[in-house]
């Protein structure tokens, strides 16, 4: 059945609830599945999506199709962003390993979740690292504020990352090849071409993440 | 590993039920812990209007409507990729669209 959502009005510890337009079912937007009415219990597949500046999305992508926002666009959030306020209807977890507006990106696994804040990424740039027996790279492009994490198994190898030339690029220890951050694509060297896997991974506020997953690892440089 | 950069991601969240006060059961550490979540009204339903039928432009299109350092929501699909800015999605939350072919709610 394909489902047409819309904005139920209702929150999940302050995160978006849809309901959708053939059988009302509520789902929670940041969990990915239906929590009540008819279809509660189904899941949604989710996809591997990027949260970057326009400019950096349009260099990776210059094919890009860009939504029509028919002009110019002031976001009602901006002054929320900038403020140290949470939610709008309280935390259910106070979690002060780091500050509640912080940016993480989390991943979730079947044994539990862990998060890395923007900030440490910032300064550790490229991150090798495992979780739950998957051997992946967290890559953060410092002069764009964009984090990608990819599998970085390559043809049975397990490579090990560097900071590249550029900010945006990284190089593997073991052959030498560049690599793009945000798409994981190798743009110079033996691999040339050659893609990483994506990982799912999500972009969150830390008062959001720690409250969907109370006990979360977090990285600590 | 090979060249098709468009791969379906897992799914790495299992299923759950409930209630307006609901259980479900979570991957926590060591073992899976069931949990309360509560859904809370705050607005009526619609009141913030999803996106139904997008219409979308070119990146040179769109160059009169965003500026560089604005923030999108990038995806790409069975080589079909698209922008969807975060600041106009603020205002509409959600959008029912078809990226290469699967349909898809974008959610900010």
């Amino acid at each position: 059945m394909e489902l047409t959502f819309g904005v139920s009005g209702k929150l999940i510890m302050n995160a978006l609830v849809m309901s959708d337009r053939q059988t009302e079912t509520l789902w929670s937007q940041f969990l990915g599945q239906a929590v009540e009415g008819e279809l509660a219990g189904e899941t949604l597949g989710i996809m591997a999506s990027q949260l970057v500046m326009c400019s950096t999305w349009k260099e990776e992508r210059p094919d890009t199709l860009v939504l029509d926002t028919g002009g110019g666009v002031y976001d009602q959030y901006n002054s929320y962003y900038a403020s140290p306020n949470s939610g709008v209807i309280g935390q259910s977890n106070y979690d002060e390993r780091l500050i509640g507006k912080q940016l993480v990106v989390g991943l979730v696994g079947d044994e539990g979740a862990r998060a890395y804040a923007h900030t440490d990424m910032a300064t550790a740039g490229v991150l090798n690292d495992t979780f739950e027996g998957l051997d992946i790279i967290v890559a953060f492009d410092r002069s764009k504020g964009t984090t990608a994490i990819f599998d970085r198994t390559v043809d049975g190898v397990v490579l090990t990352f560097s900071e590249g030339p550029e900010s945006r690029e990284m190089t593997d220890d073991d052959t030498g090849t560049l690599w793009s951050k945000l798409s994981g694509i190798a743009v110079g060297g033996p691999l040339d071409r050659r893609r990483l896997k994506p990982v799912l991974f999500f972009n969150s506020f830390w008062f959001a993440w720690s409250d969907f997953y109370p006990n979360t690892e977090l990285f600590e440089p | 590993m090979g060249l098709d950069p468009d791969v379906d991601p897992p799914d790495l969240l299992s299923p759950k039920t409930g209630r307006r006060i609901i259980k479900f059961s979570q991957p926590d550490g060591d073992g899976t812990k069931e949990r309360t979540l509560e859904i809370h009204s705050i607005l009526p339903r619609d009141a913030i209007p999803a996106i139904a039928n997008p219409v979308f432009i070119t990146a040179e299109e769109a160059s009169h409507n965003l500026v560089d350092r604005d923030l999108v929501i990038g995806l790409s699909f069975n080589g079909e990729h698209k922008a969807y800015s975060t600041a106009f999605l603020s205002s509409r939350e959600v959008v029912n669209d078809v990226i290469g072919g699967k349909p898809v709610a974008v959610t900010w």
